[in-house]
């Protein structure tokens, strides 16, 4: 090392004590730059001044809303029966239901055997599950389009009760049609092709299942409901699709609730419509860390209700829609949900996470649009799915349940600094 | 001298660019944790030569370098005079629930003195900073169930990385009346930001991150003044003794805050003004009163020991938070150097080409924690390197010291630095007269 130095000592000459004190300088650099290791130290003096602070907002503009167009047509699920629901009064769902005309089917015999099987969803009971529902099974009495069919529709029957059926538990039952409404629907599938369509359409009439006793309500599935014929000679019978269906709803004797609770369906009859005031000033910061909506369902109402044996379809999503007020009279389904949630099956709330929809607020152009909560499905469908259920929210009302925005924010007047 | 410029350049390249500017925002920016408080930490602004010292240099006179320390200093100059260089300064601290390695690199200031009138009146211009604020605190907390919102434990964090500091822009004058008295005077721009990003995070992803950049400019007017009093020999005849005097005026500073954060709106980051400059209204931050005293004997051109005294009246500190004014008390510091050229009288040696210092300094700080006195102890050690070519030297100089206690949840730093200073001398403005 001496020798070194002495080395270049004699080529650098005076210049080299100069070299040695950048070559140190730079190597300190290095060396203390690769060596940093952040910890924690000083929490016990040195005060940020921010605190998390939490707040709930109740809602106070709140109200439901009713008289959407509710399109139950052609939906995944077709209700019928009766059932008398201590909570949301005595229902009935008349349901309207026929066959496909096109189908590629080569021959219907003219004394071929022909029924209506109904796939049914037991999952989705409503009502007692003991109980027998008897439903008729009448000729209608004008012609009718599944697509346009509403919950308030009504069912014009004729005086043609072409079958009667029991629904139990059972997951399908096929119902054995006279041979009379056969040939009527025989008639049409021997048409000229070219008129046949259109004649079926605005002249055969199809069924109503009208339920004339039990207490249940059962939610057939369309994808597992066919018309179904045997041919004479066949062994196996063969599958006419459905091409139109629905079903009308009717609620009588619904019983007074108390005032702190609004009833809420997810068939989208009525739904919550609200909206929260979103300035600085309400919300007491600009920092949001967390804004979260919250709406409480009576559960001990809703499972009192229910005597044993007594079921009542769960509604599991609710769905926010923010909406101009005129576009109201619209169907909500023709619309996206903004935001979906799923029940929390602990404490019975729906929590909406609105964030970003109060930071959008706060720091964009404010959005005028009022919130639309409505009962979803829970098939994925931002919609009603034809299954009915039904729910009890919390209002304004409630002492310590009102709907609520809980708010979690940092405070920004960090003085200590 | 060209090896010398390149040198220079290599290093400053190798820093950083600016002051208060480091190249990567995460490495060598967190510094003592107590310059949270208030404006920051004082930096005291050292003549490069008396560095190594322990010293500000209030009396300690080199025909080389400039020295900030003492307007009077300058009614000395013969040649014109630059200095600029960087600091890196290394923190171990520790308390009672953990530790933390941390370093800061910034350079440390500028000054140039311009000789209007050869060992009789100078100018000097100067930026250097006054007040420093560089650390990075962590503070974790949690929420219990129910008491956040939600049934379940809410943890967060909320990280607070300060920066920024007062700096002075100065325009000063010293004037040599005789060989035994020097008066200076210094006016000056004080101005900087003091800044406070903090950020909020945690442990549940529903959460949105909070950051709140919190910035405070200040912005006033300050003057300081100086004496030199050189007397006749006092022990021997070829002794010298100087005698340096300082104040600086209390400075009042219009400060104004404004809070910002980055949010992320309608799929777009953008900086939002929280708290604009009229929710605080303009406040004063009152920088007070600064003295110092120093002494320097020289019993022969090889040696001089020096000592100081410097006293901040800090406990008539107005901030912009008037609660963390009370922390305040005034600070003393005292300080003993020696310095030792052996070049002077032996250029020969390589170890001779030197100029050594060595020092210590007590520091009694300007904050008071929880009944504690922030105090800092202080070992220095300095070389002084000359140009072999021109009038012009680097000042190496290193310390190692500790600050604060442990004590009711305080901190105990470890600091060892270095500053590297580039003096350049130079004959300037003169007509040479034969060519």
């Amino acid at each position: 090392m001496v020798s070194l130095i002495a080395w270049l000592k004699d080529t650098c000459g005076n210049r080299f004590n100069i070299w040695f004190a950048a070559g140190l300088s730079l190597l300190l650099v290095t060396l203390i730059s690769s060596c940093e290791d952040p910890g924690v130290v000083g929490s016990g003096f040195v005060e940020t001044g921010a605190e998390v602070n939490l707040d709930t907002l109740k809602v106070d503009d709140f109200k439901v809303e009713s008289g959407f167009p509710v399109f139950t047509g052609n939906k995944p699920y077709l209700s019928v029966g009766a059932y008398n629901d201590q909570l949301f009064g005595d229902l009935t769902a008349t349901g309207v239901i026929k066959p496909v005309v096109s189908q590629s089917v080569d021959t219907l015999h003219p004394d071929a055997s022909f029924g209506l099987e109904l796939g049914i969803s037991t999952a989705n009971v409503y009502g007692d599950t003991t109980s027998t529902t008897t439903v008729e099974l009448v000729e209608m009495a004008e012609p009718w389009r599944g697509v346009a069919w509403k919950i308030d529709s009504d069912v014009p029957v004729s005086d043609n009760v072409v079958a009667t059926a029991d629904i139990n538990m059972e997951d399908s039952l096929v119902i054995d049609l006279p041979d009379s409404w056969y040939q009527k629907y025989r008639e049409y599938f021997y048409e000229n092709p070219n008129t046949r369509d259109s004649l079926y359409r605005y002249n055969f009439k199809g069924l109503a299942l009208r339920p004339v006793d039990g207490n249940k309500i059962v939610a057939i599935n369309a994808s597992k409901t066919s018309f179904v014929f045997q041919n004479p000679g066949d062994t196996v019978k063969t599958e006419l699709d459905i091409s139109g269906w629905g079903y009308s709803l009717d609620r009588q004797n619904v019983p007074t609730l108390p005032d702190s609770l609004d009833r809420i369906y997810s068939t989208q009859e009525n739904a919550v419509n609200f909206i929260f005031e979103s300035d600085r000033e309400t919300l007491g910061s600009e920092n949001i860390a967390r804004g979260e909506m919250v709406f409480d369902v009576d559960r001990e109402r809703m499972r009192n209700s229910l005597p044993g044996n007594h079921v009542r379809p769960t509604p599991d999503i609710m769905g926010l829609y923010l909406h101009d007020p005129k576009d109201l009279k619209y169907s909500l389904s023709t619309f996206n949900t903004a935001f979906e949630v799923q029940l929390d099956s602990v404490d019975y709330t729906f929590r909406f996470d609105l964030t970003r929809y109060v930071n959008q607020q706060l720091f964009v152009q404010p959005s005028s649009d009022r919130f639309i909560g409505a009962l979803l499905s829970t098939n994925d469908m931002n919609e009603n799915d034809g299954i009915i259920r039904s729910t009890v929210l919390s209002n304004p009302k409630a002492r310590y349940t009102y709907p609520r925005l809980l708010l979690t924010f940092v405070n920004s007047d960090i003085e200590s600094n | 001298m060209r090896y010398f410029y390149l040198i220079c350049l290599l290093i400053l390249l190798n820093v950083g660019t600016a002051p208060g500017q480091i190249s990567e925002p995460d490495k060598l920016t967190s510094g003592s944790i107590y310059s949270s408080l208030g404006v920051g930490t004082p930096v005291d602004y050292r003549a490069s030569y008396a560095d190594g010292m322990g010293l500000i240099g209030y009396a300690v006179y080199d025909s080389y370098a400039p020295s900030l320390a003492n307007p009077a200093l300058w009614g000395r100059n013969v040649f014109t005079q630059a200095t600029g260089g960087v600091n890196l300064n290394r923190y171990i601290a520790s308390d009672r629930q953990g530790s933390a390695k941390t370093a800061r690199l910034s350079m440390s200031m500028f000054q140039g003195v311009f000789p209007l009138k050869k060992d009789k009146l100078s100018l000097s211009v100067s930026l250097h900073p006054l007040t420093r604020r560089s650390f990075t605190s962590f503070e974790q907390n949690t929420l219990p169930p129910y008491a956040n919102n939600s049934r379940d434990t809410l943890v967060y964090g909320i990280e607070d990385h300060g920066s920024g500091g007062l700096n002075r822009l100065e325009l000063g004058v010293g004037w040599k009346i005789n060989k035994h008295l020097s008066l200076g005077y210094a006016g000056s721009y004080v101005y900087g930001p003091l800044q406070s990003d903090l950020t909020v995070i945690w442990s549940e992803s529903e959460y949105q991150k909070i950051n709140l950049d919190q910035t405070t400019s200040h912005q006033g007017f300050g003057n300081r003044f100086g004496v030199l009093v050189s007397p006749v020999s006092v022990l021997k005849p070829d002794d010298k003794l100087d005698i340096g005097l300082t104040a600086t005026l209390p400075v009042n500073l219009n400060a104004k805050r404004i809070v910002e954060s980055d949010k992320e709106v309608a799929n777009r980051l953008r900086t939002i003004v929280i708290e604009g400059k009229d929710a605080y209204g303009t406040r004063t931050v009152k920088l007070p009163l600064k003295a110092g005293i120093g002494i320097n004997y020289q019993p022969n051109a090889l040696w001089s020991i020096s000592s100081e005294l410097k006293f901040g009246q800090w406990s008539e500190y107005n901030g912009f938070s008037r609660q963390q004014s009370a922390n305040n008390v005034d600070r003393y510091k005292a300080g003993l150097g020696v310095r030792y050229r052996p070049y002077i009288s032996d250029y020969e040696t390589f170890w001779s080409r030197f100029k050594y210092n060595f020092g210590v300094s007590y520091d009694q700080g300007h904050l008071q924690l929880k009944g504690h006195r922030i105090e800092t102890l202080m070992f220095s050690f300095g070389l002084g390197i000359l140009s072999p070519d021109t009038r012009s030297s680097i000042d190496l100089n290193f310390h190692y010291g500790l600050r604060g206690t442990r004590a009711d949840g305080l901190v105990r730093e470890r600091i060892w630095g270095m500053r590297l200073s580039f003096n350049l001398a130079e004959l300037m403005f003169f007509r040479p007269k034969l060519q």
